[in-house]
């Protein structure tokens, strides 16, 4: 018997308790993250990255290495940038830290506008990268209305008069007095392209319990004027944000609980780069809270 | 396999062979016809001799196995047995020669259990004390088993009238469970049983007198279950019987260090149900009527992108079946028909606000009915011992339904068929050829089809699995599977050993490729299942010792489990979740007298698979996680070690009682619960993503008192 428990010891000290995680998986290629656009009335705007490999220990020093700030990125409305008559731009680099990347290429010399055609350029580390959009019509919104949940907090919709045969769906930010910034509406309206004619979008933003406004929720106060902001993309930006919008992670944590492959994006990028370049078509109205 | 019956008769004893097969129902008549029969054991060479109706488990054998927390539990041992493997840490699931977990029939009394798990899988519902038969049937199914492509487990509970009322009890460190037989008459009996656990209320608190974070005290984790019924012995040949089962699991996670599960809570449960009529025409014709229903039910509440939802699930069926069954000296023929009604609720969803994302309210339920009949023969000849099958089904969806399109919805009125399947035929071949007194070879080939589906959409044990019977959208599942075996008996039958090989086909395999998020906006995420195939294969190896002061056994098994979707991993067939290469057990069992008896275990499997990214990056001020090979990440292996000793008290006031020592995981293995992606990203703005595992079991000694009198 005390040959046994001495064995038992034994095998207890040297298998140790916790097993070393060996975080191998084959597979990873650089890619380079485009995140480009342009709207109406406004000069184009890009962010470029790599993607970071999850074997890698990330801390605000090594993320540097993925953040692309030598690159060349031109804009122009005509396939052949050189063309007479093209507009073209080689866009400007900067440092922009309310965002990650935080390094933004931006133009000064043209600007979106409703129904063109626009192609960017990324010439990077020797790989020339393309992409095309198109600015969109822009959709006016055709109504609000509102729902009373108590004496003050109401839940805001908007309706939009929506022509089936454009093939176009819809962001909306918000902006309450009480909040800094635009607020995302986490949903993607008519992401299926499938709807026609006037319907209804509850726009009440995702409730964030870090946000002061919280106790609100995702309600609006009456008497609160309300910035929005309805963007218009066209369907093949919808193929992309209809994705990121349902797969993406927001908090970094949670979601992975859960099993299963999630849908590719659909990126319009050239290979080896990978993400989006679209045209979105901007409408702002304001509205306060009945 | 051959059983021996022992016959009282005054004090003399005789024995007979019952039957030459391992056919429950054989045995229960037989019991049944021959007053004071008891199964006593099977005999020497079964191993060599054992027809297609697969491995009788040995109840008392296994209740000698380390215990967890001062519970038994049998349905667990099947993981230990070859041939099937553990799902995770703390899981009850069983994969079975690379099988799914739905793939398996689970069966108390004859009614369905859908979730066999209480504790997220520490522990099975069955109540040890009453199980009084319990069969495992992995390959070579006959024909009167169907409705799933892996594994039948059959248990039934105890189904005799005892002399005296008899009652069975155990007091363990977390719960605690007491069990009633009361003969009323010579004819007629009932029993009880209730079982129930006491951690949030005793054990947490106390606990935080030995300085335990009192934060862990506002979570909750309770179960109880009940088990209830009666045998009446109509006549000399007529019998009845009812049993009844319903638990219950809350489960309510406040705080748990290093857990992405704050905030989450969950109730599940099962109920089962079961009227059965045996009739022995004569000595070689029986009948048998069975009525049974079964419900599972589970509802949470999860924390999802700061949102409460609320989810539900439900599975429910009723079903009728008769079976006729001759018993002749060299020949067994059964056949019977079956038919059920199942409903099935994949989830229904609330949440508590607006929801970040188009709540469509617009949900099926899936109702359906399934018409069975099937005959089976099982005759030896010289060295031979064959048993053929014949099991065919016919399967419709039926209405109402709604097919949401979004171009106008198909609408099917209640009692319409929606769609309705060809008949399925599934033919069963088994046979065994004894090539002499010490070694035999088997070999088995059969067809299944299981129309009742259920679609993992969590990486560990969570049961919450979406209910997917084959419907509009969903064909039924189906397998070939083929094994043989070469079975050895050695040194006077003392040893057994044997080795087998089975090869697997699966057809009409599903995959949920979005995870749970993605039903949460959708009314048929049938829709967007994927559908595919796979194959498994391996060689199972056991070694054992049957008799003497020391027995036990060592299994191995060597498998691989593909799966092919065309839509993932580019088309190519990648490594199931449950590919689990090497597996293996280790049991010994020490009887040092009358009073003392010792046992141990060990386990080796390696780690399930998972579905992991490789990179990440931003864009929209969204993190996006690109993945790599479907299902590339392999866990860390599980292993583990657990002791156990059993002392005979001494008779009290004619309590005869024995206290039980275990310990589990004995060298404190940190066996990986769940593995998942982490981040403080957005904590410390330091985009630090690592794999983050959560462990649930350290050492575990635990001390019970089981009791009968």
């Amino acid at each position: 018997m005390k040959k046994t428990i001495t064995l038992i010891v034994l095998i207890s000290f040297l298998i140790g308790c916790k097993p070393d995680l060996d975080y191998k998986i084959s597979g990873y290629s650089q890619k380079i993250i485009v995140e480009g656009f342009i709207e109406n009335g406004k000069f184009p705007k890009v962010y470029l990255s790599l993607n970071v490999p999850l074997s890698e220990k990330m801390d605000t020093d090594s993320i540097q290495k993925y953040i692309v700030s030598r690159a060349k990125v031109t804009v122009s409305d005509n396939i052949n940038s050189l063309a007479i008559g093209a507009k073209t731009e080689i866009l400007t680099a900067s440092w922009d830290n309310k965002q990650f990347p935080p390094h933004s290429y931006f133009g000064t010399e043209f600007k979106g506008e409703e129904g063109e055609t626009y192609y960017l350029t990324v010439d990077y580390g020797g790989y020339s990268l393309h992409a095309i959009t198109t600015i969109p019509v822009t959709t006016n919104i055709a109504d609000f209305k509102t729902t009373a949940i108590n004496d003050s907090m109401r839940v805001l919709s908007i309706i939009l008069d929506i022509d089936s045969k454009l093939k176009n769906s819809y962001r909306v930010y918000t902006k309450k007095q009480i909040d800094g910034f635009y607020q995302q509406t986490p949903i993607l309206f008519n992401a299926n392209l499938s709807l026609s004619g006037k319907k209804e979008f509850n726009i009440s933003p995702l409730p964030n319990k870090k946000d002061a406004s919280f106790s609100e929720g995702s309600y609006f106060k009456k008497g609160d004027l309300i910035q929005i902001k309805l963007c218009t993309i066209d369907s093949v930006s919808t193929d992309f944000f209809k994705e990121l919008t349902i797969f993406s992670t927001t908090s970094g944590i949670g979601n992975d609980m859960f099993i299963g492959e999630k849908d590719a994006l659909k990126s319009n990028i050239s290979s080896p780069g990978f993400g989006i370049w679209y045209g979105s078509a901007i409408t702002n109205q304001s509205y306060i809270i009945p | 396999m051959l059983i021996v019956a022992t016959q009282k008769i005054s004090s003399q004893e005789k024995q007979i062979i019952v039957s030459d097969s391992l056919n429950y129902q054989s045995i229960t008549q037989k019991e049944f016809s021959i007053q004071e029969v008891e199964v006593k054991g099977k005999l020497k060479d079964a191993n060599l001799k054992s027809g297609s109706a697969g491995l009788e488990i040995d109840v008392k054998q296994l209740k000698l196995l380390p215990r967890f927390m001062g519970e038994n539990d049998l349905y667990k041992a099947l993981q230990y047995m070859g041939g099937v493997s553990q799902a995770g840490e703390a899981s009850s699931e069983l994969n079975v020669r690379g099988g799914n977990n739905d793939q398996n029939l689970i069966l108390l009394n004859g009614a369905l259990i859908q979730n066999p798990t209480h504790v997220l899988g520490l522990f099975s519902v069955f109540n040890p004390d009453l199980i009084g038969q319990m069969r495992f049937i992995k390959s070579g199914m006959p024909a009167e088993y169907g409705g799933r492509l892996s594994s039948i487990v059959d248990i039934n509970t105890v189904n005799t009238i005892p002399e005296k009322t008899v009652v069975k009890g155990s007091i363990g460190l977390i719960s605690s469970r007491i069990a009633i037989q009361i003969p009323i008459s010579s004819k007629l009996s009932i029993y009880s049983s209730l079982r129930g656990s006491y951690i949030s209320s005793i054990i947490l608190p106390t606990l935080t007198l030995f300085g335990i974070d009192k934060k862990l005290t506002q979570n909750k984790y309770e179960f109880r279950d009940i088990n209830t019924g009666f045998i009446f012995n109509l006549s000399s040949r007529t019998k009845l019987t009812g049993d009844f089962y319903t638990g219950q699991d809350i489960l309510r996670i406040k705080t748990l260090t290093n857990s992405n599960l704050n905030e989450n809570s969950s109730s599940w449960g099962n109920t089962a149900a079961t009227l059965k009529i045996n009739h022995l025409f004569n000595d070689v014709w029986s009948l048998s009527h069975q009525l049974n229903y079964s419900k599972f039910k589970i509802q949470s509440l999860i924390d999802w992108q700061n949102s409460g939802i609320n989810l539900q699930s439900q599975f429910e069926n009723i079903n009728y079946k008769a079976d006729f069954f001759h018993l002749a000296e060299n020949q067994q023929i059964k056949f019977g028909a079956e038919m059920s009604f199942s409903t099935a609720v994949p989830q229904t969803l609330s949440g508590d606000s607006i929801l970040p994302f188009e709540n469509k309210n617009e949900r099926n339920i899936i109702n359906s009915a399934q018409i069975t009949g099937y005959m089976r023969d099982e005759w030896t000849y010289e060295n031979w011992l064959f048993n053929v099958g014949l099991r065919a089904n016919l399967y419709a969806q039926l209405g109402p339904f709604t097919d949401f399109k979004t171009e106008g919805n198909d609408i099917f009125p209640a009692k319409s068929i929606v769609k309705s399947f060809p008949i399925s035929i599934e033919p069963r071949l088994f046979t065994r050829y004894l090539i002499n007194s010490h070694s035999s070879f088997k070999f088995a080939a059969t067809r299944h089809y299981q129309y009742q589906n259920q679609v993992p959409v969590f990486s560990f044990g969570f049961p919450s699995d979406l209910q997917t019977p084959a419907s509009l959208y969903v064909q039924p599942q189906a397998s070939w599977h083929f094994s043989g075996g070469y079975f050895q008996n050695l040194l006077d039958n003392n040893w057994e050993m044997s080795v087998e090989v089975y090869y697997k086909t699966l057809e009409n395999q599903l995959e949920y490729k979005n995870g749970i998020e993605a039903t949460f906006s959708n009314s048929m995420f049938e829709k967007d299942l994927l559908v595919g195939k796979g194959r498994t294969y391996g060689s199972e190896w056991k070694l054992s010792k049957t008799t003497g002061k020391f027995t036990g056994w060592i299994t191995y098994n060597l498998a691989w489990s593909y799966r092919q979707f065309d839509q993932l991993n580019g088309g190519k067939p990648f490594l199931a979740r449950n590919d689990r290469r090497h597996d293996i057990s280790v049991v010994g069992m020490y009887k040092l007298n009358d009073r003392w008896n010792f046992s141990t275990l060990f386990v080796y499997v390696t780690g399930s698979r998972l579905n992991f990214p490789i990179s990440w990056f931003m864009i929209d001020n969204k993190i996006i996680l690109e993945y790599g090979k479907y299902n590339g990440f392999e866990m860390p292996a599980y292993h583990r070690l657990d002791i156990s000793a059993n002392c005979k008290l001494k008779s009290w006031h004619g309590i005869q009682s024995e206290l039980n020592f275990s310990i589990y995981n004995i060298y404190n293995r940190a066996n990986p619960f769940q593995v998942y992606l982490s981040s403080s990203a957005f904590k410390t703005k330091s985009f630090d993503f690592y794999i983050n595992m959560s462990y649930l079991l350290p050492i575990v000694p635990s001390i019970s008192w089981t009791f009968h009198f």
